[in-house]
């Protein structure tokens, strides 16, 4: 055993390529253009939960691969997505993070739009007569939507496939929790981080990292031993698991959790499970409460960390408060859990910035059991085909074509 | 009327000498962290401890895996309610410093303390503080109450 000279730090380590990820993934300006580009215009990404329209005209405006959208329930009751930019000069529209508008004016000279998209009026119209233009051509631009159990899809991509298609099959765990539609938002949090997008998809995809988590150490480890869990990786990308079991009793302060409020449907205070989706949602529920991540890259090393809580519909206010208190137990900006994955997502990336470490390794195979590194290789071969790089060597274009690379886990 | 206890508090909780920061507080103090969200139009409630709770976080404190950087808690000037002789409102102006590693200070956060206190055995103690935030990106967070 020896430390490695300059030229060994250098040098691949002698694995399987597909055991490796390069420093270069987290901090090559040109790769995470070509990220934006490959991943980020065409995948499905989550933008909200339902309940956050939950009236007809209300909006929610947000950002996506660097674009400014809106999302707005139309009278109809559907959820249509528009970009945030006037056909006219291209002032953004709605300013507010979200609202209730029946029709959308343009503060810069008044072109008005309905719910639909649709440019309804236009200041003297009649002085562009000479020009032949008209407004029915006028409208915003449409961004395709679909809601999967109560989650807010869009793609910039008019030609990607359908979202059911997109997810796999990654959320068929929450189908008995979502379902039943009895679920509503109550935490949002927006947290920018000093780290490249994917390291914080790697906090979610890693399951053995719970050990650095004093509070999942006394929750989870002996609750559920890792070599019980099970992995499941659904293909596009995307890793979860099925029902997990934690105990509460084992940390000071948290015994009793769950027998104060209802658990979620489908669910006990005990369960808890996880689904990651390519490239940038997660979704998380531990018995009582739900989170959602959605992750924005800013650039290659600085993102935007959205998370949400989700919990019952009809709480009483008493009720509310214990769902607040179990969710900040663990998740938000002053938990016991999320600022120290915050931190572990900081320290990676401060090292691989400066070249100090070269390559993350994922090269653990334990049969998709806790432990295993197979989510992780799972999203690194969607992340190749999808940019037509390797993981290992992302400087190094594939020869086959992106969509013929083979997803190995 | 001069009630110092803010500033006291701010300066127990800063050096994270939180058992001090208990003797200040009643035997059924409540804390809670609120920050309004304009993105879902509600009303959040980001940490809510009453005094086993906070014990229970301090004593578990050492075992997490905290942000190595330093806050420092700079306050407005108080204003006082009187609620009768041995009761008081205070609300407090609030701006956290963050000092990393390198010794670099940045505002980190910003909002305002609505305090609740009760003079007991001739000592001001808080028996409610909702701490109202105004900023709502914390960065990586953080386990201490601010």
């Amino acid at each position: 055993m020896t430390a490695r000279d300059a030229h060994g730090w250098e040098t691949q380590p002698d694995i399987a390529s597909n055991g490796l990820v390069s420093g270069d993934v987290y901090t090559d300006p040109a790769i995470f253009a070509d990220e934006l580009r490959t991943i980020f215009q065409p995948a499905w990404r989550l933008v909200c939960h339902e309940s956050e329209l939950p009236n007809p005209f209300d909006y929610r405006c947000f950002d996506h691969a660097g674009q400014p959208l809106f999302a707005m329930r139309g009278p109809d009751g559907v959820v249509r997505t528009f970009i945030n930019a006037c056909s006219h000069r291209g002032a953004r529209l709605l300013s507010e993070p979200a609202g209730n508008a029946r029709r959308i004016t343009c503060f810069y000279h008044h072109w008005t739009y309905d719910a639909g998209g649709a440019c309804i009026a236009i200041p003297r119209g009649e002085g562009y007569a000479a020009s032949g233009l008209d407004k029915g051509g006028l409208g915003l631009r449409a961004v395709r939507t679909e809601i999967k159990l109560g989650l807010v899809f869009i793609t910039m991509d008019d030609g990607a496939e359908p979202l059911e298609t997109f997810l796999a099959g990654a959320l068929a765990p929450f189908e008995p929790i979502m379902g039943s539609g009895a679920l509503e938002i109550f935490h949002f949090s927006r947290s920018v981080l000093n780290c490249n997008w994917k390291a914080w998809q790697e906090t979610n995809l890693d399951l053995y990292h719970e050990n650095m988590h004093v509070v999942l150490r006394k929750t989870q480890r002996d609750a559920m031993p890792m070599a019980e869990r099970q992995i499941r990786i659904y293909g596009h990308g995307h890793a979860g698991s099925g029902k997990m079991v934690a105990t509460y009793a084992g940390y000071q302060g948290f015994a009793g959790r769950g027998s104060d409020v209802p658990p979620l449907p489908g669910t006990d205070a005990a369960d808890f499970r996880f689904s990651v989706l390519f490239p940038a949602t997660a979704v998380l529920s531990r018995g009582t409460v739900m989170r959602i991540d959605t992750v924005i890259p800013i650039s290659e090393t600085q993102t935007v960390l959205e998370m949400r809580g989700l919990g019952l519909k009809g709480d009483s206010e008493a009720e509310r408060r214990v769902r607040f208190r179990h969710f900040n137990q663990y998740w938000g900006p002053m938990g016991r859990n999320v600022p120290e994955d915050m931190f572990a997502a900081e320290a990676c990336d401060t090292t691989f910035r400066h070249g100090a470490a070269r390559y993350q390794i994922i090269a653990r195979d334990e049969g998709l059991t806790g432990q295993d590194d197979a989510p992780l290789r799972s999203f690194y071969a969607e992340w190749a085909k999808r940019t037509g790089r390797r993981a290992d060597a992302p400087n190094e274009r594939h020869a086959a074509a992106p969509n013929d690379v083979p997803v190995a886990l | 009327m001069s009630i110092d206890l803010p500033a006291r508090a701010a300066r127990l909780l800063d050096t994270h000498d939180f058992e001090g920061f208990l003797g200040l507080c009643t035997d059924d103090v409540q804390y809670m962290v609120r920050v309004w969200s304009p993105e879902i139009r509600q009303d959040m409630l980001w940490f809510d401890h009453d005094r086993a709770g906070l014990t229970s976080l301090f004593a578990a404190l050492p075992e997490h895996v905290l942000r190595p950087d330093r806050m420092m808690r700079h306050l407005g000037q108080s204003l006082i309610d009187m609620d009768g002789v041995d009761a008081a409102r205070i609300e407090t102006s609030l701006a956290v410093f963050l000092t990393d590693v390198d010794g670099q200070s940045r505002v980190w956060a910003v909002g305002r303390y609505e305090d609740r206190v009760m003079r007991v055995d001739g000592q001001w103690r808080l028996a409610e503080r909702v701490t109202r935030l105004q900023t709502r990106d914390l960065g990586i967070g953080t386990h201490v109450p601010i």
